[in-house]
Protein backbone atom coordinates (compact mmCIF):
# COMPACT_ATOMS: atom_id res chain seq x y z
CA UNK A 1 0.00 0.00 0.00
CA UNK A 2 0.87 4.01 -0.59
CA UNK A 3 0.40 7.03 0.46
CA UNK A 4 1.05 9.79 -1.62
CA UNK A 5 1.34 13.65 -0.38
CA UNK A 6 2.43 15.85 -2.99
CA UNK A 7 1.79 18.60 -0.49
CA UNK A 8 1.80 18.84 3.38
CA UNK A 9 -1.81 17.60 3.23
CA UNK A 10 -2.59 14.22 2.42
CA UNK A 11 -5.03 14.36 -0.81
CA UNK A 12 -4.45 11.22 -2.58
CA UNK A 13 -4.16 7.68 -1.63
CA UNK A 14 -3.80 4.50 -3.25
CA UNK A 15 -3.42 0.99 -2.18
CA UNK A 16 -3.77 -2.74 -2.66
CA UNK A 17 -5.87 -4.10 -0.25
CA UNK A 18 -5.55 -7.76 0.37
CA UNK A 19 -8.97 -10.21 -0.69
CA UNK A 20 -11.45 -10.37 1.46
CA UNK A 21 -15.77 -9.91 1.15
CA UNK A 22 -17.28 -6.03 0.60
CA UNK A 23 -17.53 -4.92 4.09
CA UNK A 24 -13.79 -6.27 5.87
CA UNK A 25 -12.00 -4.93 2.51
CA UNK A 26 -14.36 -1.41 3.46
CA UNK A 27 -13.07 -1.99 6.92
CA UNK A 28 -9.59 -1.62 6.21
CA UNK A 29 -9.66 0.35 4.00
CA UNK A 30 -11.49 3.14 5.83
CA UNK A 31 -8.76 2.55 8.73
CA UNK A 32 -6.31 3.56 6.37
CA UNK A 33 -8.14 6.85 5.35
CA UNK A 34 -8.70 7.78 8.89
CA UNK A 35 -4.82 7.54 9.68
CA UNK A 36 -4.09 9.01 6.26
CA UNK A 37 -6.47 11.96 6.03
CA UNK A 38 -8.82 12.54 9.49
CA UNK A 39 -12.46 13.62 9.17
CA UNK A 40 -13.30 16.13 6.63
CA UNK A 41 -13.29 19.42 7.76
CA UNK A 42 -16.99 20.27 6.35
CA UNK A 43 -18.78 16.78 6.51
CA UNK A 44 -21.78 17.98 5.08
CA UNK A 45 -20.44 19.80 2.50
CA UNK A 46 -18.26 17.02 1.16
CA UNK A 47 -19.72 14.41 -1.49
CA UNK A 48 -18.43 11.59 -2.47
CA UNK A 49 -18.29 9.98 -5.85
CA UNK A 50 -17.68 5.98 -5.81
CA UNK A 51 -17.13 3.90 -9.11
CA UNK A 52 -16.20 0.40 -9.22
CA UNK A 53 -16.69 -1.98 -11.59
CA UNK A 54 -18.14 -4.48 -9.21
CA UNK A 55 -19.44 -3.26 -6.12
CA UNK A 56 -21.56 -5.96 -4.52
CA UNK A 57 -21.11 -8.52 -6.84
CA UNK A 58 -18.89 -11.02 -4.55
CA UNK A 59 -21.32 -10.12 -1.71
CA UNK A 60 -24.33 -11.04 -3.82
CA UNK A 61 -23.09 -14.86 -4.99
CA UNK A 62 -21.73 -15.54 -1.19
CA UNK A 63 -25.47 -14.58 0.06
CA UNK A 64 -27.09 -16.47 -2.48
CA UNK A 65 -24.88 -19.41 -2.20
CA UNK A 66 -26.48 -19.18 1.52
CA UNK A 67 -29.60 -18.90 0.62
CA UNK A 68 -29.01 -22.39 -1.56
CA UNK A 69 -27.72 -23.80 0.87
CA UNK A 70 -29.51 -23.36 4.05
CA UNK A 71 -32.99 -21.89 2.59
CA UNK A 72 -34.50 -18.30 2.40
CA UNK A 73 -34.99 -18.19 6.01
CA UNK A 74 -31.12 -19.02 7.08
CA UNK A 75 -29.42 -16.55 5.17
CA UNK A 76 -27.13 -14.40 6.83
CA UNK A 77 -29.19 -10.74 7.24
CA UNK A 78 -26.28 -9.14 7.98
CA UNK A 79 -24.75 -9.73 4.55
CA UNK A 80 -27.44 -8.99 2.37
CA UNK A 81 -27.01 -4.80 2.76
CA UNK A 82 -23.92 -5.77 0.80
CA UNK A 83 -24.83 -7.27 -1.70
CA UNK A 84 -26.39 -3.48 -2.91
CA UNK A 85 -23.53 -1.55 -5.08
CA UNK A 86 -23.64 1.37 -2.91
CA UNK A 87 -23.03 -0.63 0.22
CA UNK A 88 -19.19 0.35 0.01
CA UNK A 89 -19.92 4.27 -0.96
CA UNK A 90 -22.19 4.59 2.58
CA UNK A 91 -19.61 2.84 4.62
CA UNK A 92 -17.23 5.08 3.47
CA UNK A 93 -19.65 7.90 4.54
CA UNK A 94 -20.58 6.27 8.34
CA UNK A 95 -16.55 6.20 9.04
CA UNK A 96 -15.58 9.97 7.62
CA UNK A 97 -19.68 11.10 8.88
CA UNK A 98 -19.69 12.37 5.26
CA UNK A 99 -23.10 13.91 4.91
CA UNK A 100 -23.19 14.97 1.15
CA UNK A 101 -23.95 13.82 -1.95
CA UNK A 102 -23.46 9.89 -2.42
CA UNK A 103 -22.62 8.93 -5.93
CA UNK A 104 -22.30 5.33 -6.70
CA UNK A 105 -21.55 4.38 -10.65
CA UNK A 106 -21.09 1.14 -12.03
CA UNK A 107 -17.98 1.21 -14.51
CA UNK A 108 -13.95 1.59 -15.35
CA UNK A 109 -11.94 4.46 -16.39
CA UNK A 110 -14.01 4.79 -19.42
CA UNK A 111 -16.64 6.43 -16.99
CA UNK A 112 -14.27 8.67 -14.83
CA UNK A 113 -14.82 11.76 -17.35
CA UNK A 114 -18.17 12.19 -16.22
CA UNK A 115 -17.82 11.64 -12.37
CA UNK A 116 -15.34 14.97 -12.83
CA UNK A 117 -18.15 16.45 -15.18
CA UNK A 118 -20.52 16.08 -11.79
CA UNK A 119 -18.03 16.96 -9.25
CA UNK A 120 -16.99 20.03 -11.23
CA UNK A 121 -20.58 21.19 -11.64
CA UNK A 122 -21.57 19.91 -7.86
CA UNK A 123 -18.83 22.26 -6.89
CA UNK A 124 -19.42 25.70 -9.11
CA UNK A 125 -23.06 25.46 -7.76
CA UNK A 126 -21.77 25.41 -4.26
CA UNK A 127 -23.35 22.17 -3.58
CA UNK A 128 -20.36 20.85 -2.27
CA UNK A 129 -16.85 22.05 -1.24
CA UNK A 130 -15.44 19.01 -1.39
CA UNK A 131 -15.25 16.53 -3.26
CA UNK A 132 -13.70 12.70 -2.52
CA UNK A 133 -13.15 10.75 -5.72
CA UNK A 134 -13.25 6.94 -4.86
CA UNK A 135 -12.43 4.06 -7.27
CA UNK A 136 -12.62 0.72 -5.76
CA UNK A 137 -12.49 -2.75 -7.91
CA UNK A 138 -12.62 -5.56 -5.55
CA UNK A 139 -10.57 -8.93 -6.14
CA UNK A 140 -12.83 -11.49 -7.38
CA UNK A 141 -10.76 -14.85 -5.86
CA UNK A 142 -8.96 -15.23 -2.92
CA UNK A 143 -5.30 -14.70 -5.08
CA UNK A 144 -6.63 -11.21 -6.26
CA UNK A 145 -6.45 -8.38 -4.33
CA UNK A 146 -8.54 -5.11 -4.05
CA UNK A 147 -7.50 -1.32 -5.84
CA UNK A 148 -8.50 1.73 -4.41
CA UNK A 149 -7.85 5.03 -4.97
CA UNK A 150 -9.32 8.46 -3.75
CA UNK A 151 -8.40 12.01 -4.25
CA UNK A 152 -10.07 15.06 -2.63
CA UNK A 153 -11.08 17.60 -4.98
CA UNK A 154 -11.68 21.30 -3.95
CA UNK A 155 -11.73 23.18 -7.06
CA UNK A 156 -12.21 24.05 -10.92
CA UNK A 157 -8.26 23.91 -11.49
CA UNK A 158 -7.73 20.26 -9.77
CA UNK A 159 -11.15 18.98 -11.50
CA UNK A 160 -9.58 20.26 -14.95
CA UNK A 161 -6.33 18.50 -14.33
CA UNK A 162 -7.34 15.57 -13.44
CA UNK A 163 -9.76 15.74 -16.53
CA UNK A 164 -7.15 16.35 -18.60
CA UNK A 165 -4.89 13.08 -17.72
CA UNK A 166 -8.38 10.85 -17.78
CA UNK A 167 -8.94 12.04 -21.11
CA UNK A 168 -5.30 11.52 -22.31
CA UNK A 169 -3.92 8.69 -23.78
CA UNK A 170 -1.08 8.33 -21.66
CA UNK A 171 -2.24 5.62 -19.91
CA UNK A 172 -5.28 4.47 -22.49
CA UNK A 173 -9.18 5.15 -21.79
CA UNK A 174 -9.76 2.05 -21.00
CA UNK A 175 -8.89 -0.74 -18.16
CA UNK A 176 -10.57 -0.26 -14.13
CA UNK A 177 -10.53 3.28 -12.58
CA UNK A 178 -9.07 2.66 -9.10
CA UNK A 179 -5.46 0.83 -11.80
CA UNK A 180 -5.83 3.97 -14.00
CA UNK A 181 -6.30 6.91 -10.48
CA UNK A 182 -3.58 4.20 -9.12
CA UNK A 183 -1.39 4.98 -11.89
CA UNK A 184 -1.70 8.81 -11.75
CA UNK A 185 -1.13 8.58 -8.22
CA UNK A 186 1.70 6.48 -8.48
CA UNK A 187 3.24 8.89 -11.43
CA UNK A 188 2.58 11.94 -9.81
CA UNK A 189 4.74 10.79 -6.64
CA UNK A 190 7.75 9.72 -8.53
CA UNK A 191 7.61 13.25 -10.24
CA UNK A 192 7.51 14.75 -6.54
CA UNK B 1 -21.61 30.56 -8.97
CA UNK B 2 -21.75 29.98 -12.76
CA UNK B 3 -25.38 30.71 -13.80
CA UNK B 4 -27.20 27.73 -15.36
CA UNK B 5 -30.13 29.02 -16.73
CA UNK B 6 -31.61 26.69 -19.05
CA UNK B 7 -34.93 24.73 -18.62
CA UNK B 8 -34.90 21.51 -18.82
CA UNK B 9 -38.13 19.48 -19.52
CA UNK B 10 -39.28 15.85 -20.14
CA UNK B 11 -40.67 15.34 -23.61
CA UNK B 12 -41.21 11.53 -23.68
CA UNK B 13 -41.48 8.70 -20.85
CA UNK B 14 -42.70 5.32 -20.48
CA UNK B 15 -42.94 2.84 -18.09
CA UNK B 16 -43.32 -0.87 -17.78
CA UNK B 17 -44.71 -2.32 -14.64
CA UNK B 18 -46.88 -4.57 -13.02
CA UNK B 19 -49.76 -2.60 -13.12
CA UNK B 20 -49.27 -1.88 -16.70
CA UNK B 21 -46.87 -0.88 -19.25
CA UNK B 22 -48.10 1.94 -20.27
CA UNK B 23 -48.68 5.57 -18.53
CA UNK B 24 -52.74 5.54 -19.80
CA UNK B 25 -53.21 2.61 -18.05
CA UNK B 26 -51.05 2.55 -15.11
CA UNK B 27 -52.79 6.02 -14.39
CA UNK B 28 -55.79 4.45 -14.71
CA UNK B 29 -55.46 1.45 -12.16
CA UNK B 30 -53.79 3.52 -9.77
CA UNK B 31 -56.84 5.78 -9.27
CA UNK B 32 -59.39 3.05 -9.47
CA UNK B 33 -57.48 1.94 -6.26
CA UNK B 34 -56.19 -1.33 -8.14
CA UNK B 35 -53.06 -3.05 -6.91
CA UNK B 36 -50.72 -5.54 -8.50
CA UNK B 37 -49.66 -7.03 -5.14
CA UNK B 38 -50.67 -10.71 -4.24
CA UNK B 39 -49.10 -14.13 -3.26
CA UNK B 40 -46.99 -15.95 -5.74
CA UNK B 41 -47.07 -19.74 -5.94
CA UNK B 42 -43.42 -20.30 -6.94
CA UNK B 43 -42.16 -17.89 -4.54
CA UNK B 44 -44.56 -20.47 -1.91
CA UNK B 45 -43.42 -23.76 -3.24
CA UNK B 46 -39.43 -22.48 -2.75
CA UNK B 47 -40.44 -21.87 0.95
CA UNK B 48 -40.05 -17.95 1.22
CA UNK B 49 -41.22 -16.07 4.07
CA UNK B 50 -43.37 -13.52 2.45
CA UNK B 51 -44.61 -14.47 -0.63
CA UNK B 52 -46.33 -11.12 -2.13
CA UNK B 53 -44.97 -9.21 -4.34
CA UNK B 54 -45.86 -7.18 -7.25
CA UNK B 55 -44.41 -8.52 -10.19
CA UNK B 56 -45.44 -8.19 -14.18
CA UNK B 57 -46.79 -11.28 -15.65
CA UNK B 58 -45.67 -12.71 -19.12
CA UNK B 59 -42.35 -10.99 -19.28
CA UNK B 60 -40.60 -12.54 -22.09
CA UNK B 61 -36.62 -11.64 -21.96
CA UNK B 62 -33.49 -13.42 -22.90
CA UNK B 63 -31.95 -15.41 -20.06
CA UNK B 64 -30.50 -12.83 -17.36
CA UNK B 65 -31.93 -10.11 -19.10
CA UNK B 66 -35.15 -8.89 -17.47
CA UNK B 67 -33.74 -5.49 -16.58
CA UNK B 68 -32.29 -4.79 -19.93
CA UNK B 69 -35.83 -5.77 -21.43
CA UNK B 70 -37.92 -3.09 -18.78
CA UNK B 71 -35.41 -0.89 -19.58
CA UNK B 72 -35.66 -1.07 -23.65
CA UNK B 73 -39.43 -1.48 -23.70
CA UNK B 74 -39.68 1.94 -21.55
CA UNK B 75 -37.38 3.64 -23.27
CA UNK B 76 -38.96 2.62 -26.98
CA UNK B 77 -42.30 4.78 -25.59
CA UNK B 78 -40.90 7.33 -24.25
CA UNK B 79 -38.63 7.94 -27.40
CA UNK B 80 -41.72 7.82 -29.20
CA UNK B 81 -43.67 9.78 -27.26
CA UNK B 82 -40.77 12.91 -27.35
CA UNK B 83 -40.81 12.74 -31.25
CA UNK B 84 -37.59 12.86 -31.45
CA UNK B 85 -35.96 11.07 -34.59
CA UNK B 86 -33.10 10.21 -33.90
CA UNK B 87 -31.96 9.51 -30.12
CA UNK B 88 -27.69 9.35 -31.43
CA UNK B 89 -26.75 12.10 -29.45
CA UNK B 90 -28.50 11.72 -26.61
CA UNK B 91 -26.67 11.03 -23.42
CA UNK B 92 -27.89 7.95 -21.36
CA UNK B 93 -28.27 8.10 -17.53
CA UNK B 94 -29.94 4.45 -16.20
CA UNK B 95 -30.23 3.65 -12.32
CA UNK B 96 -30.48 0.17 -10.89
CA UNK B 97 -29.55 -1.44 -7.62
CA UNK B 98 -27.30 -4.43 -8.69
CA UNK B 99 -28.37 -5.49 -12.68
CA UNK B 100 -29.64 -8.75 -13.19
CA UNK B 101 -30.22 -9.74 -10.39
CA UNK B 102 -30.77 -13.34 -11.72
CA UNK B 103 -27.17 -13.43 -12.80
CA UNK B 104 -25.76 -13.24 -9.64
CA UNK B 105 -27.97 -16.14 -8.33
CA UNK B 106 -26.93 -17.92 -11.68
CA UNK B 107 -23.43 -17.54 -10.34
CA UNK B 108 -23.83 -18.86 -7.12
CA UNK B 109 -24.85 -22.51 -8.39
CA UNK B 110 -21.32 -22.66 -9.48
CA UNK B 111 -22.32 -22.07 -13.25
CA UNK B 112 -19.88 -19.51 -15.71
CA UNK B 113 -21.46 -16.43 -16.23
CA UNK B 114 -19.29 -12.92 -17.02
CA UNK B 115 -21.19 -10.83 -14.20
CA UNK B 116 -19.74 -7.52 -15.02
CA UNK B 117 -21.82 -7.68 -18.38
CA UNK B 118 -24.75 -8.44 -15.98
CA UNK B 119 -24.10 -5.23 -13.78
CA UNK B 120 -26.42 -1.95 -13.91
CA UNK B 121 -24.03 -0.77 -16.96
CA UNK B 122 -25.03 -3.70 -18.63
CA UNK B 123 -28.68 -2.21 -18.97
CA UNK B 124 -27.40 1.15 -19.79
CA UNK B 125 -24.90 -0.33 -21.93
CA UNK B 126 -28.22 -1.99 -24.00
CA UNK B 127 -30.25 0.94 -24.74
CA UNK B 128 -27.08 2.33 -26.15
CA UNK B 129 -26.71 -0.31 -28.55
CA UNK B 130 -30.44 -0.41 -29.33
CA UNK B 131 -30.28 3.33 -30.84
CA UNK B 132 -26.57 3.27 -31.75
CA UNK B 133 -25.67 5.52 -29.44
CA UNK B 134 -22.00 6.67 -29.05
CA UNK B 135 -21.85 8.51 -25.69
CA UNK B 136 -20.58 5.99 -22.88
CA UNK B 137 -23.68 6.01 -20.71
CA UNK B 138 -23.45 6.17 -17.42
CA UNK B 139 -25.07 3.73 -14.83
CA UNK B 140 -25.82 4.59 -11.24
CA UNK B 141 -25.88 1.82 -8.86
CA UNK B 142 -27.17 3.99 -5.77
CA UNK B 143 -29.90 1.54 -4.89
CA UNK B 144 -34.05 2.76 -3.90
CA UNK B 145 -33.18 6.32 -5.29
CA UNK B 146 -31.25 5.23 -8.11
CA UNK B 147 -34.08 6.82 -10.44
CA UNK B 148 -34.00 10.62 -8.97
CA UNK B 149 -29.74 10.38 -9.09
CA UNK B 150 -29.87 8.99 -12.92
CA UNK B 151 -32.24 12.22 -13.76
CA UNK B 152 -30.32 14.40 -11.51
CA UNK B 153 -27.93 13.35 -13.83
CA UNK B 154 -29.13 14.59 -17.06
CA UNK B 155 -30.49 17.57 -15.51
CA UNK B 156 -26.82 18.49 -14.85
CA UNK B 157 -25.58 17.26 -18.24
CA UNK B 158 -28.06 19.32 -19.92
CA UNK B 159 -27.81 22.54 -18.06
CA UNK B 160 -24.16 22.33 -18.55
CA UNK B 161 -24.67 21.70 -22.51
CA UNK B 162 -22.62 18.16 -22.14
CA UNK B 163 -25.19 16.86 -24.11
CA UNK B 164 -28.38 17.49 -26.52
CA UNK B 165 -30.49 15.76 -25.04
CA UNK B 166 -31.03 12.92 -22.70
CA UNK B 167 -32.37 9.65 -21.83
CA UNK B 168 -32.24 8.88 -18.37
CA UNK B 169 -34.44 6.54 -15.66
CA UNK B 170 -34.37 3.69 -13.53
CA UNK B 171 -35.05 0.28 -14.05
CA UNK B 172 -35.25 -3.38 -12.08
CA UNK B 173 -36.34 -6.88 -12.38
CA UNK B 174 -37.90 -9.10 -10.22
CA UNK B 175 -35.06 -10.57 -7.66
CA UNK B 176 -35.17 -13.65 -5.70
CA UNK B 177 -31.76 -12.09 -3.63
CA UNK B 178 -33.69 -8.72 -2.90
CA UNK B 179 -36.82 -10.98 -1.47
CA UNK B 180 -34.89 -12.76 0.37
CA UNK B 181 -32.45 -10.04 1.78
CA UNK B 182 -35.37 -7.56 2.72
CA UNK B 183 -37.00 -10.83 4.20
CA UNK B 184 -34.20 -11.53 6.17
CA UNK B 185 -33.58 -8.16 7.27
CA UNK B 186 -37.54 -8.12 8.57
CA UNK B 187 -38.62 -5.09 6.09
CA UNK B 188 -40.89 -7.40 4.37
CA UNK B 189 -45.05 -7.32 4.73
CA UNK B 190 -46.35 -10.55 4.36
CA UNK B 191 -49.05 -9.04 3.22
CA UNK B 192 -50.42 -5.58 1.66
CA UNK B 193 -47.76 -2.71 1.96
CA UNK B 194 -49.27 0.14 3.77
CA UNK B 195 -47.37 3.78 3.96
CA UNK B 196 -47.84 6.05 6.49
CA UNK B 197 -50.79 3.67 7.96
CA UNK B 198 -51.13 2.48 11.70
CA UNK B 199 -51.12 -1.14 10.64
CA UNK B 200 -48.29 -1.21 7.92
CA UNK B 201 -46.33 -4.00 8.53
CA UNK B 202 -43.17 -3.33 5.97
CA UNK B 203 -42.45 -2.98 2.24
CA UNK B 204 -43.46 -5.29 -0.59
CA UNK B 205 -40.67 -5.89 -3.45
CA UNK B 206 -41.92 -4.80 -6.87
CA UNK B 207 -39.88 -4.53 -10.14
CA UNK B 208 -40.22 -2.58 -13.50
CA UNK B 209 -38.85 0.39 -15.43
CA UNK B 210 -39.27 4.34 -16.58
CA UNK B 211 -37.49 5.88 -18.62
CA UNK B 212 -38.06 9.67 -20.03
CA UNK B 213 -36.65 12.19 -22.92
CA UNK B 214 -35.26 15.29 -21.34
CA UNK B 215 -34.23 17.97 -23.33
CA UNK B 216 -33.37 21.96 -23.28
CA UNK B 217 -36.88 23.59 -23.34
CA UNK B 218 -35.70 25.62 -26.17
CA UNK B 219 -34.42 22.52 -27.84
CA UNK B 220 -37.85 21.28 -27.45
CA UNK B 221 -39.68 24.06 -28.56
CA UNK B 222 -37.63 24.78 -31.36
CA UNK B 223 -38.21 20.84 -32.97
CA UNK B 224 -42.21 21.38 -32.26
CA UNK B 225 -42.45 18.95 -29.08
CA UNK B 226 -44.56 19.33 -26.13
CA UNK B 227 -43.11 19.16 -23.01
CA UNK B 228 -44.64 17.57 -20.24
CA UNK B 229 -43.34 18.72 -17.42
CA UNK B 230 -39.87 20.77 -16.34
CA UNK B 231 -37.26 19.33 -13.79
CA UNK B 232 -36.30 22.11 -11.54
CA UNK B 233 -33.75 20.37 -9.23
CA UNK B 234 -32.48 18.41 -6.79
CA UNK B 235 -30.95 17.78 -3.44
CA UNK B 236 -28.75 14.70 -2.27
CA UNK B 237 -28.04 14.05 1.22
CA UNK B 238 -26.76 10.71 3.08
CA UNK B 239 -27.24 10.65 6.51
CA UNK B 240 -23.98 8.77 7.47
CA UNK B 241 -25.38 6.94 10.79
CA UNK B 242 -26.53 3.14 9.57
CA UNK B 243 -26.36 0.89 6.75
CA UNK B 244 -29.99 0.28 6.34
CA UNK B 245 -31.69 2.52 8.94
CA UNK B 246 -32.60 6.03 8.18
CA UNK B 247 -31.85 8.93 11.10
CA UNK B 248 -34.77 8.50 13.35
CA UNK B 249 -35.65 12.41 13.38
CA UNK B 250 -35.09 11.98 9.45
CA UNK B 251 -32.88 15.12 9.58
CA UNK B 252 -31.09 14.16 6.18
CA UNK B 253 -34.00 13.47 4.93
CA UNK B 254 -35.19 17.38 5.18
CA UNK B 255 -31.82 18.49 4.10
CA UNK B 256 -32.22 16.86 1.01
CA UNK B 257 -35.60 18.61 0.80
CA UNK B 258 -34.20 21.67 1.58
CA UNK B 259 -31.64 21.57 -0.91
CA UNK B 260 -33.83 20.68 -3.68
CA UNK B 261 -35.78 23.80 -2.74
CA UNK B 262 -32.91 26.08 -1.95
CA UNK B 263 -31.47 24.84 -5.16
CA UNK B 264 -34.57 26.11 -7.22
CA UNK B 265 -35.36 29.38 -4.70
CA UNK B 266 -38.96 27.55 -4.98
CA UNK B 267 -40.78 28.69 -0.83
CA UNK B 268 -42.16 25.39 0.56
CA UNK B 269 -45.69 26.90 0.50
CA UNK B 270 -45.58 26.18 -3.16
CA UNK B 271 -45.33 22.56 -3.17
CA UNK B 272 -48.75 21.13 -4.45
CA UNK B 273 -47.74 17.56 -3.58
CA UNK B 274 -45.51 15.35 -2.22
CA UNK B 275 -45.09 11.74 -3.83
CA UNK B 276 -43.53 10.30 -0.69
CA UNK B 277 -40.96 7.49 -0.60
CA UNK B 278 -43.84 5.54 1.71
CA UNK B 279 -42.02 2.18 1.74
CA UNK B 280 -44.65 1.36 4.24
CA UNK B 281 -41.82 0.38 7.16
CA UNK B 282 -41.91 1.65 10.72
CA UNK B 283 -38.68 3.08 10.78
CA UNK B 284 -38.71 4.84 7.22
CA UNK B 285 -42.30 5.91 7.07
CA UNK B 286 -41.87 7.86 10.71
CA UNK B 287 -38.46 9.45 9.83
CA UNK B 288 -40.20 10.49 6.37
CA UNK B 289 -43.17 12.00 8.16
CA UNK B 290 -40.84 13.99 10.63
CA UNK B 291 -38.66 14.95 7.67
CA UNK B 292 -41.53 16.73 6.31
CA UNK B 293 -43.50 18.11 8.98
CA UNK B 294 -40.06 19.97 9.35
CA UNK B 295 -39.67 21.50 6.47
CA UNK B 296 -43.20 22.28 5.78
CA UNK B 297 -43.39 23.32 9.25
CA UNK B 298 -46.35 21.34 10.25
CA UNK B 299 -48.31 22.45 7.01
CA UNK B 300 -47.46 19.47 5.02
CA UNK B 301 -48.81 19.66 1.56
CA UNK B 302 -50.96 16.63 0.65
CA UNK B 303 -48.95 13.34 0.03
CA UNK B 304 -49.13 9.90 -1.43
CA UNK B 305 -46.90 7.07 -2.01
CA UNK B 306 -47.31 4.22 -4.73
CA UNK B 307 -45.86 0.98 -2.83
CA UNK B 308 -48.87 -0.01 -1.57
CA UNK B 309 -50.16 -0.62 -5.30
CA UNK B 310 -46.95 -1.39 -7.28
CA UNK B 311 -44.69 -2.60 -4.61
CA UNK B 312 -41.12 -0.71 -4.26
CA UNK B 313 -39.00 -1.09 -7.39
CA UNK B 314 -35.89 -0.54 -5.84
CA UNK B 315 -33.49 1.38 -8.15
CA UNK B 316 -36.45 2.09 -10.60
CA UNK B 317 -38.54 2.97 -7.98
CA UNK B 318 -38.20 6.90 -8.01
CA UNK B 319 -38.21 6.84 -12.03
CA UNK B 320 -41.97 5.14 -11.90
CA UNK B 321 -42.91 7.44 -9.22
CA UNK B 322 -41.45 10.52 -11.13
CA UNK B 323 -43.69 9.35 -14.21
CA UNK B 324 -46.80 9.42 -12.09
CA UNK B 325 -45.47 12.98 -10.73
CA UNK B 326 -45.34 14.11 -14.24
CA UNK B 327 -48.70 12.41 -15.29
CA UNK B 328 -50.12 14.01 -12.12
CA UNK B 329 -49.39 17.63 -13.33
CA UNK B 330 -51.06 16.57 -17.00
CA UNK B 331 -54.44 15.69 -15.42
CA UNK B 332 -54.02 17.90 -12.56
CA UNK B 333 -54.82 15.26 -10.42
CA UNK B 334 -53.29 13.41 -7.26
CA UNK B 335 -53.54 9.44 -7.10
CA UNK B 336 -54.57 7.75 -4.06
CA UNK B 337 -52.20 5.75 -1.52
CA UNK B 338 -53.34 2.19 -1.95
CA UNK B 339 -53.02 0.81 1.54
CA UNK B 340 -53.45 3.86 3.63
CA UNK B 341 -56.59 3.41 5.79
CA UNK B 342 -55.36 4.59 8.89
CA UNK B 343 -53.24 6.98 9.29
CA UNK B 344 -50.47 6.22 11.99
CA UNK B 345 -50.47 8.84 14.60
CA UNK B 346 -46.97 8.94 14.51
CA UNK B 347 -46.98 9.94 10.86
CA UNK B 348 -48.77 12.84 10.49
CA UNK B 349 -48.92 13.66 7.16
CA UNK B 350 -51.92 14.16 4.62
CA UNK B 351 -51.90 10.89 2.81
CA UNK B 352 -54.33 10.91 0.24
CA UNK B 353 -56.55 7.93 0.04
CA UNK B 354 -58.98 8.74 -3.02
CA UNK B 355 -58.31 10.64 -5.90
CA UNK B 356 -58.34 14.62 -5.52
CA UNK B 357 -58.42 16.85 -8.51
CA UNK B 358 -55.82 19.96 -7.91
CA UNK B 359 -54.17 22.68 -8.97
CA UNK B 360 -50.92 21.17 -9.30
CA UNK B 361 -47.57 23.54 -10.39
CA UNK B 362 -44.78 22.34 -7.96
CA UNK B 363 -44.21 18.47 -7.08
CA UNK B 364 -41.55 17.05 -4.60
CA UNK B 365 -40.54 13.43 -5.52
CA UNK B 366 -38.46 12.04 -2.76
CA UNK B 367 -36.67 8.98 -2.60
CA UNK B 368 -34.23 7.41 -0.02
CA UNK B 369 -31.91 4.07 -0.07
CA UNK B 370 -30.10 2.28 2.42
CA UNK B 371 -26.48 3.43 3.09
CA UNK B 372 -28.64 6.40 3.92
CA UNK B 373 -29.14 8.15 0.77
CA UNK B 374 -31.67 10.75 0.39
CA UNK B 375 -33.05 12.30 -2.49
CA UNK B 376 -35.61 14.75 -3.60
CA UNK B 377 -36.33 15.79 -6.88
CA UNK B 378 -38.38 18.90 -7.77
CA UNK B 379 -40.44 19.07 -10.47
CA UNK B 380 -43.42 21.76 -12.00
CA UNK B 381 -45.34 22.13 -14.92
CA UNK B 382 -43.95 23.67 -18.08
CA UNK B 383 -44.79 27.17 -18.40
CA UNK B 384 -43.14 28.79 -21.38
Amino acid sequence: METISPTSKPRSYFAQIPFADEKETLDSANTMLLKAFGKPIDPVGTGIYLISSNAGFYSSVAFWKEVLDKGPGLANPERFPWTLANAPCGAIARAFGIQGPNYTFNGSAIDLPVLLEQIDFDLSQQLISCAWLVAIDFGAFSNESTSFAVLVLTDHAEVSWISNYVSSDEFGTGGLASEKLGNLLMCKSSRH
Amino acid sequence: MKPYSASIVITGMGVATPLGTNVPDLWAKLLAGQTAARSWADLESEGYRSTYACRIDALEHPPFRRGQQLALAATATAIRQSGISSPKNAGIFIGSTLGESAAFEYAATGQPIDLHNHGVKSIANAIAAQYEIASVPTALATACAAGNYAIGMALRALKQGRISMAIAGGAEPFSRLAMVGFSRSRAMSNQYCRPFDANRSGMLLGEGAALFVLERAEDALARGATPLAEVVSLGLTCDAYHPVAPLPDGAGMYRAIQLALQTAEVLPESIDWVNTHGSGTRLSDVAEAQALNRVFDGKVPTCSGSKGALGHALGAASAIELALCVQGIQAQTLPPTFGHEQSDPACNIPCLQQPLAAKIQYVLNCAFAFGGLNSALLIRSWKP
